[in-house]
Protein backbone atom coordinates (compact mmCIF):
# COMPACT_ATOMS: atom_id res chain seq x y z
CA UNK A 1 0.00 0.00 0.00
CA UNK A 2 1.28 3.46 -0.89
CA UNK A 3 1.58 5.56 1.99
CA UNK A 4 -0.80 9.09 2.05
CA UNK A 5 2.55 11.07 3.09
CA UNK A 6 5.67 11.69 1.67
CA UNK A 7 6.96 11.17 -1.55
CA UNK A 8 4.54 11.77 -4.65
CA UNK A 9 2.22 12.09 -2.25
CA UNK A 10 3.11 15.49 -0.49
CA UNK A 11 3.93 16.76 -4.19
CA UNK A 12 0.30 15.76 -5.20
CA UNK A 13 -0.93 16.93 -2.21
CA UNK A 14 0.68 20.39 -2.51
CA UNK A 15 -1.04 21.04 -6.06
CA UNK A 16 -4.41 20.19 -4.50
CA UNK A 17 -3.30 23.04 -1.74
CA UNK A 18 -1.97 24.95 -4.25
CA UNK A 19 -5.32 25.11 -5.97
CA UNK A 20 -7.29 25.95 -3.16
CA UNK A 21 -5.14 28.85 -2.00
CA UNK A 22 -5.27 30.03 -5.42
CA UNK A 23 -9.28 30.20 -5.55
CA UNK A 24 -9.31 31.96 -2.04
CA UNK A 25 -6.83 34.19 -3.63
CA UNK A 26 -8.55 35.07 -6.44
CA UNK A 27 -12.01 35.81 -4.65
CA UNK A 28 -10.01 38.15 -2.23
CA UNK A 29 -8.27 39.85 -4.73
CA UNK A 30 -11.17 40.19 -7.37
CA UNK A 31 -12.98 41.62 -4.26
CA UNK A 32 -10.11 44.21 -3.19
CA UNK A 33 -9.80 45.24 -6.51
CA UNK A 34 -13.75 45.55 -7.48
CA UNK A 35 -14.02 47.76 -3.76
CA UNK A 36 -11.41 50.06 -5.32
CA UNK A 37 -13.12 50.90 -7.96
CA UNK A 38 -11.35 48.58 -10.96
CA UNK A 39 -13.42 47.63 -14.27
CA UNK A 40 -14.59 43.92 -14.83
CA UNK A 41 -12.08 44.41 -17.99
CA UNK A 42 -8.75 45.23 -15.76
CA UNK A 43 -9.80 42.71 -13.16
CA UNK A 44 -10.08 40.07 -16.15
CA UNK A 45 -7.05 41.44 -17.70
CA UNK A 46 -4.79 41.32 -14.47
CA UNK A 47 -5.88 37.84 -13.96
CA UNK A 48 -5.32 37.03 -17.80
CA UNK A 49 -8.64 35.45 -18.59
CA UNK A 50 -12.02 37.11 -20.28
CA UNK A 51 -13.98 39.72 -18.70
CA UNK A 52 -17.13 37.01 -19.59
CA UNK A 53 -15.14 34.78 -17.37
CA UNK A 54 -14.53 36.89 -14.08
CA UNK A 55 -18.05 38.11 -14.30
CA UNK A 56 -19.56 34.40 -14.64
CA UNK A 57 -17.39 33.61 -11.89
CA UNK A 58 -17.48 36.63 -9.31
CA UNK A 59 -20.80 38.92 -10.10
CA UNK A 60 -23.53 37.03 -7.58
CA UNK A 61 -20.56 37.15 -4.72
CA UNK A 62 -19.82 40.78 -5.30
CA UNK A 63 -23.27 42.11 -5.00
CA UNK A 64 -23.97 40.07 -2.08
CA UNK A 65 -21.29 41.74 -0.58
CA UNK A 66 -22.75 45.01 -1.78
CA UNK A 67 -19.89 46.03 -4.03
CA UNK A 68 -20.71 49.09 -6.20
CA UNK A 69 -19.76 47.44 -9.10
CA UNK A 70 -19.35 49.44 -12.20
CA UNK A 71 -21.03 49.16 -15.67
CA UNK A 72 -19.78 45.80 -17.26
CA UNK A 73 -18.72 47.65 -20.47
CA UNK A 74 -16.71 50.09 -18.35
CA UNK B 1 -25.55 14.51 7.19
CA UNK B 2 -25.14 15.59 3.54
CA UNK B 3 -27.06 18.81 3.52
CA UNK B 4 -24.77 19.04 6.35
CA UNK B 5 -21.40 18.23 4.81
CA UNK B 6 -22.49 20.84 2.15
CA UNK B 7 -22.61 23.54 5.29
CA UNK B 8 -19.23 22.10 6.24
CA UNK B 9 -17.70 22.48 2.78
CA UNK B 10 -19.27 25.84 2.51
CA UNK B 11 -17.85 27.19 5.86
CA UNK B 12 -14.16 25.75 4.87
CA UNK B 13 -14.41 28.01 1.22
CA UNK B 14 -13.85 24.43 -0.87
CA UNK B 15 -15.88 24.71 -3.93
CA UNK B 16 -16.36 21.12 -3.85
CA UNK B 17 -17.77 18.69 -0.85
CA UNK B 18 -15.27 16.30 -0.16
CA UNK B 19 -15.18 13.48 2.31
CA UNK B 20 -13.34 15.71 5.01
CA UNK B 21 -16.26 17.72 4.78
CA UNK B 22 -18.43 14.87 5.51
CA UNK B 23 -16.33 13.66 8.16
CA UNK B 24 -16.63 16.65 10.04
CA UNK B 25 -19.84 16.74 9.74
CA UNK B 26 -20.11 13.16 11.52
CA UNK B 27 -18.29 14.61 14.28
CA UNK B 28 -21.05 17.22 14.88
CA UNK B 29 -23.55 15.04 16.26
CA UNK B 30 -23.14 14.05 19.25
CA UNK B 31 -25.45 11.10 19.75
CA UNK B 32 -24.05 9.50 16.78
CA UNK B 33 -21.90 6.10 17.61
CA UNK B 34 -19.73 7.45 14.83
CA UNK B 35 -19.27 11.01 16.47
CA UNK B 36 -18.53 8.86 19.51
CA UNK B 37 -15.87 6.45 17.83
CA UNK B 38 -14.50 9.68 16.66
CA UNK B 39 -14.33 11.55 19.67
CA UNK B 40 -12.93 8.51 21.47
CA UNK B 41 -10.08 9.24 19.69
CA UNK B 42 -9.42 12.82 20.29
CA UNK B 43 -11.24 13.62 16.76
CA UNK B 44 -13.93 16.23 17.95
CA UNK B 45 -15.30 18.65 15.18
CA UNK B 46 -12.48 21.39 16.28
CA UNK B 47 -9.61 19.10 16.27
CA UNK B 48 -10.57 17.53 13.15
CA UNK B 49 -10.87 21.47 11.60
CA UNK B 50 -7.28 21.90 13.39
CA UNK B 51 -5.69 18.68 11.95
CA UNK B 52 -7.17 19.69 8.08
CA UNK B 53 -5.45 22.95 8.67
CA UNK B 54 -1.96 21.01 9.67
CA UNK B 55 -2.69 18.79 6.78
CA UNK B 56 -3.14 21.94 3.93
CA UNK B 57 0.29 24.01 5.77
CA UNK B 58 2.54 20.84 5.14
CA UNK B 59 1.13 20.15 1.78
CA UNK B 60 1.82 23.77 0.54
CA UNK B 61 5.05 23.90 2.71
CA UNK B 62 5.84 20.78 0.31
CA UNK B 63 5.72 23.05 -2.88
CA UNK B 64 7.96 25.48 -0.18
CA UNK B 65 4.95 27.81 0.10
CA UNK B 66 4.91 29.16 3.94
CA UNK B 67 2.01 30.12 5.70
CA UNK B 68 -0.58 32.89 4.16
CA UNK B 69 -2.12 35.36 6.59
CA UNK B 70 -5.55 34.82 6.73
CA UNK B 71 -6.66 38.21 6.19
CA UNK B 72 -5.22 38.34 2.96
CA UNK B 73 -7.37 35.97 1.92
CA UNK B 74 -10.22 37.02 3.22
CA UNK B 75 -13.37 37.19 0.97
CA UNK B 76 -17.43 37.21 0.71
CA UNK B 77 -18.09 33.66 -0.19
CA UNK B 78 -19.22 32.01 -3.06
CA UNK B 79 -22.95 32.12 -3.73
CA UNK B 80 -23.19 28.50 -5.93
CA UNK B 81 -23.94 25.49 -3.45
CA UNK B 82 -20.19 23.34 -3.67
CA UNK B 83 -20.66 20.50 -5.54
CA UNK B 84 -19.90 16.97 -4.83
CA UNK B 85 -16.06 16.05 -5.30
CA UNK B 86 -14.84 12.67 -6.14
CA UNK B 87 -13.60 11.91 -2.75
CA UNK B 88 -17.15 11.72 -1.24
CA UNK B 89 -18.73 9.59 -3.48
CA UNK B 90 -16.14 6.92 -3.35
CA UNK B 91 -16.82 7.53 0.45
CA UNK B 92 -20.49 7.09 0.24
CA UNK B 93 -19.88 4.35 -2.34
CA UNK B 94 -17.86 2.40 0.30
CA UNK B 95 -19.98 2.99 3.01
CA UNK B 96 -23.12 1.37 1.35
CA UNK B 97 -21.03 -1.48 -0.15
CA UNK B 98 -19.04 -2.47 2.99
CA UNK B 99 -16.13 -4.09 1.85
CA UNK B 100 -15.82 -6.48 4.31
CA UNK B 101 -19.26 -7.63 5.12
CA UNK B 102 -19.56 -9.20 8.65
CA UNK B 103 -23.41 -9.58 8.52
CA UNK B 104 -23.69 -6.88 11.47
CA UNK B 105 -26.14 -4.22 11.02
CA UNK B 106 -24.56 -1.17 11.74
CA UNK B 107 -26.20 2.48 12.08
CA UNK B 108 -25.78 3.64 8.42
CA UNK B 109 -23.64 7.02 9.59
CA UNK B 110 -21.22 4.60 11.22
CA UNK B 111 -20.67 2.64 7.55
CA UNK B 112 -20.01 5.80 6.06
CA UNK B 113 -17.66 6.78 8.57
CA UNK B 114 -15.72 3.16 7.92
CA UNK B 115 -16.18 4.29 4.27
CA UNK B 116 -14.66 7.85 4.53
CA UNK B 117 -11.86 6.50 6.86
CA UNK B 118 -10.95 3.30 3.55
CA UNK B 119 -9.49 6.04 1.63
CA UNK B 120 -5.96 5.04 1.12
CA UNK B 121 -4.73 8.25 -0.53
CA UNK B 122 -6.02 11.56 -0.20
CA UNK B 123 -7.01 14.72 2.42
CA UNK B 124 -8.44 12.14 5.02
CA UNK B 125 -5.55 9.89 5.62
CA UNK B 126 -2.81 12.37 5.55
CA UNK B 127 -4.69 14.75 8.06
CA UNK B 128 -5.18 10.94 9.90
CA UNK B 129 -0.89 10.50 9.54
CA UNK B 130 -0.25 13.78 10.63
CA UNK B 131 -2.41 14.35 13.79
CA UNK B 132 -0.47 10.66 14.29
CA UNK B 133 -3.68 8.38 14.01
CA UNK B 134 -3.91 4.74 13.29
CA UNK B 135 -6.21 4.77 10.62
CA UNK B 136 -6.62 0.71 10.51
CA UNK B 137 -7.02 1.05 14.52
CA UNK B 138 -10.01 3.79 14.12
CA UNK B 139 -11.55 1.66 11.20
CA UNK B 140 -11.58 -1.45 13.50
CA UNK B 141 -13.20 0.45 16.33
CA UNK B 142 -16.01 1.67 14.15
CA UNK B 143 -16.73 -1.55 12.93
CA UNK B 144 -16.44 -2.85 16.62
CA UNK B 145 -18.75 0.09 17.72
Amino acid sequence: MIPPTGGPADELAAVVALRELADRLEDAAVEKAMRQGWSWSQVAEGLGVTRQAVHKKHLHRLIAAGVELRRRNG
Amino acid sequence: MLSRAIDEASARRSTTVEAEHLLLALATDEGLIAAKVLADAGLTHDAIEAALDQERAESLAAAGIGPVDESRLAATPRQVRPGWGPSVKEAILRGKKPVISDGRHRPSETELLIGILQANLGTVPRMLAIAGIDRGDLIERARQA
